[in-house]
């Protein structure tokens, strides 16, 4: 590693004093004069037509100001394909739907309205699953599927529920099989989970008289949101402000458009007036964001000497009553969907259909949680099958330099070291050594591993903008709009800034939260994209102001710019030293003894475009990868056999993530990352009944407390530089959740020889598969 | 019903008129802006609105304001000190322990209390005390390295003080 | 959550005469329950009694031949009251597992009762010790048994107006021990959760969670009563009879088979536990 000032050292976050002082205002925090309170109405149906909206009664109470539905706001919204309405309009598609929204000078009055508006449903038959959205005359959840607008990048299926096909074809699928040794097929799948943001998401808007509307939300993506309301509403970018505090996490379900248009919605019924939305606990469970359920058919063929030479797979995304963003989860998951394996004969077909479920949106992961899942449970099968040692069939299969992926891409030995993650897991489960006798003969104990790839799902023209503004004593600010969502971005970037301004990180101020009237555009703070695009960005700008610095410093020490450097106190003659001018004289402007003053305040400007290309329509081929992160997860459990209680001894997850800019908030990332695996693997689930969710609150939905963590949990980075990241830093916001579930799956296989192919792996689940084989 | 009532927060008598049915978080956080104590459920399930209550942390969420009359309270803020930070709060910025920051303020005001009560709690200790205060960014282990951390600064500054 | 009145009687007949003046009225301990079901608009009381002002006995009280815990112990009382530690273990156990600390703080024993959840996590120990309810209409007082005390899903021998004022726990050189199954380590209503209690070599078996109260199994408590030597068949006999007593249901937290399999494996263990046989 090279010698840095700033990096790859714990440097406290900038943001840790607002945070454990209570002083970091959230979005519920705000209050403005003259507030009014908003509550929403919901739909108690998962599909039925809605016959008519009565709110004369709500209207009438005293202290409603606004009330609107889609009689009133009949606008739809959507990041990537236009289908999700403000308000359920002609029919609600999910229960929980928004029908109808008051403001009122309380909450509540608001809460007391709500229930005063009546609505006539009549029921439509219910879409309740992947293979009733699948099936031959179908219901349609959205008969006018191909008039809604999306991105030529998608393929909607006319007169189906099928809201995206994406296709992969690398080689020759046919031949592969045909050339196979061994062919193996298998089914998986994984029900919808919850982000589980500890808070609850917010937005507060107020709508001019003069049409300028502004809002304060709890979002990953100010600038997108205010891109898609003006959409929605038919705004300028330039009427449209976006102010964003704090974020209490968001793991995706903050990402895009969400909520913020009930707020919107209301504001411009009740002009003037700054309405304030927050979702209580259960309605981020009905109307936020989900990761999709999905199944998944996988078949494999191998060579004799284990070599993986074919691989059919197909996935299907239950990607609930509105596609919206979660359609590009579909493609995501379609061009990485065979993991990070070498594989010559590829055919990938993956779609996401609509039912009457919760809407599918981003997660943390973003399809690769759920692709993962099949992948490396059907990989672990294989291997035993074959009597290889897990480990050493994945060293012989997975991507190297060299190596061409599913999109047809080519990987080099910057793209990252798979076998090195597979490796350290290794070493550190003692893999190869059975694990230590149980006292018990009941108690048994197995070990698993699984690897995993990601790289950033975004749109080829994914833009991020920074600036760095030097002040009167040559300390700088950094502007950026990465949102801090608890990532930790604020301090990975200004480390990013220092380091390129050679100052200590103690020099410089993050400007922080994004105000879209004041900050450098960003498209969306997902996909683990920021402290990489960003940090690249910040480079930029930091290079753009010592380029303004030396501009004047050639003039003034009258030689070429190109013989200056800079060095975070002064500006200096390569090679003379004593030749200089401290920062503090030139950085607002530098002034000639008799006065006269050249050059300004210097602000310097970058930006960064990842350079991608879109996928080919029939083949899936093309670039859409910026840079990739490689990961190897590991865990060692125990089983009761009485019982199926499972206990989790050991996690380990190894990370090739580049140069890391800050060990400690890295490790919390991997770590925070694990954890919400553990909860996907182990506990997770939203349950339906009658197509209505059974558990949106934390009785019956449960997350993992700290009495949950395994004995042991370990990070491991393995740092090969990424050519194309700042200072060689890559992606590892998601990563760490993706391959938990696979790990204590191939675990728990070790253990007691049982498979199991459906999320979450609940002792319950594991006694039951543990009697059937019996 | 409403009510006029006297709450004792952080030391300081506040005279407010209450509605019977608000909850002690609510009028915390919108009659008296002290809004470290976060709602997270409203349901008494996460710990975000944790306050120290009578001497040991509850959530704030599930007691009325209208019983708290009389009720000695101390918020985040009342742990905060006038012009540095609490040991506390500097172990959970030095560990790492702070992510999004939502959950912060229950989990050092559930830490204040154990370490009021318990100075030198073991690991499993520490567990079970965090364990009605959710956080879904960490995955608790730099939580709860920080509290052994704070631990021992505390033990250490107790002695200088001897 | 609507509004409401709320009243602060400081007699234990205040607080009877409030109640009984309405149809919708109800009485606050800890709060952890019905201000849950408040807010999220289950009940709609009229009045809500606060008994921490009514002069309700609280504490832990220590007497010759009885234990008396107060109907507004906390959880947390209980859990770390030394004297309860030492003389019923696994009634300290069966509070510090109930909740999060957060919760023990203020939720109340008699809270924890008079909810009457079949998977309240207080009520098998009371069960398994024989503890007698004292209730009391304002006027007179009356004494049921824990067991007789539940009568299902949230209903119990409490007549209008009644309340819990005090649990009395007979001493004994018995031994019990709690167990708790449920999804997540801590924190989580139980899938499960049982206490067997030894005294005289005789036996008390009671099961949360599997039936729509609480349940002591006689018939197995019988089996292992009149035998002379106690060994694994006969545990496993005794076992099997509790299964077949339990009804439980399928639910969020498991299903009903799965909670057979659970009853059995665990009260196998506990009894063998206290038997001293190898199981
Ligand atoms: C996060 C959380 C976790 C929980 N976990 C568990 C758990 O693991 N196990 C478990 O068993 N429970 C659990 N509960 C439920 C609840 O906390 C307990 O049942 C608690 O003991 C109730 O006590 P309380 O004093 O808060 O009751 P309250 O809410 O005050 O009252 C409950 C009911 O009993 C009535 N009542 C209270 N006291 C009396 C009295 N003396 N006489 C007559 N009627 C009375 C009230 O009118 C009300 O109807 C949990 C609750 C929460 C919020
Ligand atoms: S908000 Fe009170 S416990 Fe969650
Ligand atoms: S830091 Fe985000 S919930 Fe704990």
């Amino acid at each position: 590693m090279k010698n840095y000032i700033n990096l790859g050292r714990d440097v406290n976050r900038l943001d840790g004093y607002d945070k454990v002082s209570g002083n970091a205002k959230y979005i519920a925090d705000y209050e403005f004069p003259g507030m009014l309170y908003a509550k929403v109405l919901r739909s108690p149906h998962p599909h039925a037509e809605i016959i008519s909206i009565n709110t004369s009664a709500a209207e009438k109470m005293e202290g409603v100001i606004a009330v609107t539905h889609s009689g009133k706001c009949s606008h739809k919204m959507g990041l990537y394909l236009v289908d999700r309405p403000v308000f359920a309009t002609g029919k609600v598609r999910f229960k929980g739907e928004p029908v109808a929204a008051v403001a009122a000078l309380t909450e509540d009055i608001a809460a007391a309205a709500i229930k005063k508006i009546k609505v006539r449903y009549k029921m439509l038959p219910l879409v309740d699953n992947i293979e009733d959205a699948l099936k031959k005359n179908a219901t349609l959840v959205h008969p006018d599927l191909m008039k809604y607008s999306y991105l030529p990048i998608y393929y909607p299926k006319k007169g189906t529920n099928i809201f995206n096909h994406f296709p992969l074809r690398k080689g020759d699928i046919k031949k592969g099989f045909k050339q196979s040794h061994k062919i193996y097929e298998n089914e998986f799948t994984l029900p919808q989970i919850q982000h589980v943001p500890m808070e609850p998401h917010g937005a507060l808007a107020k709508w001019d008289r003069n049409d300028k509307l502004t809002v304060y939300s709890s979002v990953q993506s100010p600038f997108t949101l205010r891109n898609l309301l003006r959409l929605a509403f038919g705004l300028s970018h330039k009427d449209v402000r976006v102010i964003a505090p704090y974020v209490g996490g968001g793991f995706g379900g903050k990402a895009g458009i969400n909520m913020e248009p009930l707020a919107v919605a209301l504001a411009k019924e009740a002009k003037g007036k700054w309405i304030k939305l927050i979702f209580s606990r259960e309605e981020v469970f009905l109307g936020t964001t989900v990761r999709q359920a999905m199944r998944a058919r996988v078949k494999t063929g191998i060579s004799k000497n284990g070599r993986i030479i074919a691989e059919d797979i197909e996935m299907v995304f239950d990607g609930g009553a509105y596609a919206e963003y979660g359609t590009n989860v579909v493609r995501a998951a379609g061009y990485t969907c065979i993991g990070p394996y070498d594989i010559e004969n590829v055919k990938g077909d993956t779609y996401g259909v609509y039912t009457n479920h919760l809407v599918g949106g981003a997660f943390r992961g973003f399809g690769h949680g759920e692709l993962h899942w099949a992948v490396e449970s059907q990989m672990d099968i294989i291997a035993n099958d074959l009597k290889m040692d897990p480990a050493e069939f994945r060293r012989l299969n997975v991507l190297k330099p060299g190596s061409i992926n599913s999109m047809g891409e080519k990987i080099t030995k910057h793209t990252g070291n798979m076998v090195a993650c597979i490796d350290a897991v290794a070493k550190d489960l003692k893999w190869g050594k059975s694990s230590k006798k149980p006292a018990k003969p009941y108690i048994k104990r197995g070990k698993g591993l699984a690897v995993l790839e990601k790289a950033p799902a975004m749109p080829a023209n994914a833009t991020s903008c920074a600036r760095v503004k030097f002040n009167e004593d040559a300390t700088v600010i950094v502007h950026f709009s990465g949102m801090e969502i608890g990532q930790g971005c604020i301090t990975a970037l200004t480390q990013i800034a220092a380091e390129r301004l050679k100052m200590d990180v103690s020099k410089l101020h993050a400007a922080g939260l994004p105000d879209t009237d004041f900050s450098p555009y960003e498209w969306q703070t997902v996909a683990s994209r920021i402290t990489w695009a960003v940090g690249n960005a910040i480079i930029n700008a930091v290079d753009d102001a010592h380029a303004k610095i030396k501009k004047v410093a050639a003039k003034v020490l009258k030689v070429k710019t190109s013989q200056l450097d800079i060095d975070g106190e002064k500006v200096f003659v390569i090679g003379n030293k004593r030749k200089s001018i401290a920062l503090p004289l030139i950085i607002m402007g530098y002034q000639y003894p008799d006065g006269h003053t050249i050059g300004g305040p210097v602000e310097g400007v970058g930006t960064f475009t990842p350079n991608l290309t879109n996928l080919d329509a029939k083949t899936g081929q093309g670039h859409a990868a910026a840079e990739w992160t490689f990961g190897c997860e590991g865990a060692e459990i125990e089983v009761d056999t009485r019982t199926g209680e499972m206990k989790i001894l050991n996690l380990v997850g190894a990370f090739d993530l580049g140069t890391v800019i800050n060990p400690s908030t890295a490790r919390g990332q991997i770590i925070g990352g694990m954890i919400q695996g553990l909860g996907s693997a182990v506990l997770e689930e939203l349950k339906y009944k009658d197509g209505k969710i059974a558990n949106p609150s934390f009785v019956d939905y449960k997350i993992p407390t700290a009495a949950d963590l395994p004995d042991k949990i370990k990070h491991i980075f393995i740092q090969t530089p990424d050519d194309g990241g700042p200072f060689g830093a890559r992606a590892i916001g998601e990563h760490p959740m993706i391959s938990i579930p696979p790990a204590i799956a191939n675990a728990i296989y070790d253990a007691i020889g049982v498979r199991i192919k459906a999320l979450p792996l609940t002792d319950e689940k594991i006694l039951s598969s543990l009697k059937e084989k019996k | 019903m409403s009510k006029d009532i006297t709450l004792n927060v952080n030391g300081i008598d506040h005279h407010v008129n209450i509605q019977g049915n608000e909850t002690l978080l609510k009028v915390l956080r919108d009659k008296l802006g002290l809004t470290a104590a976060k709602e997270g459920c409203g349901a008494g399930e996460c710990g975000a609105c944790a306050v120290i209550y009578n001497g040991s942390p509850a959530s704030s969420c599930l007691i009325l304001a209208i019983e708290a009359e009389g009720v000695e309270i101390l918020t985040l803020e009342g742990i905060t000190p006038k012009d540095h930070l609490h040991p506390i709060q500097q172990a959970f910025i030095d560990k790492g322990a702070v992510q999004c920051g939502f959950c912060t303020p229950g989990m050092i005001v559930t830490t204040y209390s154990l370490l009021k009560s318990n100075p030198d709690p073991t690991e499993e200790e520490i567990k079970k005390a965090i364990s009605g205060n959710l956080c879904r960014c960490t995955g608790y282990v730099q939580i709860i390295e920080a509290i052994r951390e704070a631990a021992r600064r505390l033990k250490r500054s107790k002695g200088r003080r001897k | 959550m609507e509004n409401f009145e709320f009243i602060s009687p400081i007699t234990i007949k205040g607080a009877v005469n409030q109640y009984k003046k309405g149809a919708n009225n109800y009485y606050l301990a800890g709060g952890t329950d019905l201000i849950v079901l408040m807010r999220e608009g289950i009940l709609v009381p009229e009045k809500i009694i606060d008994l921490k002002t009514a002069g309700l006995p609280s504490g832990i009280k220590k007497l010759k031949t009885e234990i008396r815990i107060g109907a507004l112990a906390t959880l947390s009382e209980i859990e770390h009251s030394s004297f309860i530690r030492k003389e019923i273990p696994f009634l300290a156990e069966a509070a510090g597992k109930l909740g999060s600390p957060l919760t023990r703080n203020r939720a109340t024993i008699g809270g924890n009762l008079c909810n009457a959840s079949p998977a309240a996590d207080t009520a098998t120990p009371l069960i398994a010790v024989e503890a007698k309810f004292i209730l009391s209409d304002g006027k007179k007082e009356r004494r049921v048994k824990a067991e007789e005390f539940f009568k299902g899903v949230k209903q119990t021998d409490l007549k209008k107006g009644e309340l819990l004022k005090e649990i009395v726990i007979p001493r004994s050189a018995g031994k019990g021990i709690f167990y708790k199954k449920s999804r997540i380590k801590l924190v989580d209503l139980a899938t499960v959760n049982m206490t067997v209690y030894r005294a005289k070599k005789k036996y008390r078996i009671v099961i949360g969670a599997c039936h729509i109260t609480p349940l002591r199994i006689r018939a197995a408590e019988e089996k292992l009563n009149k035998a002379k030597k106690i060994d694994l068949a006969l545990i496993n006999d005794a076992a099997a009879l509790v299964i077949k007593t339990i009804k439980p249901i399928s639910d969020m937290r498991g299903s009903a088979e799965y909670r057979k399999q659970l009853v059995k494996t665990h009260v196998t263990r506990l009894i063998g536990e206290l038997a001293g046989v190898e199981v």
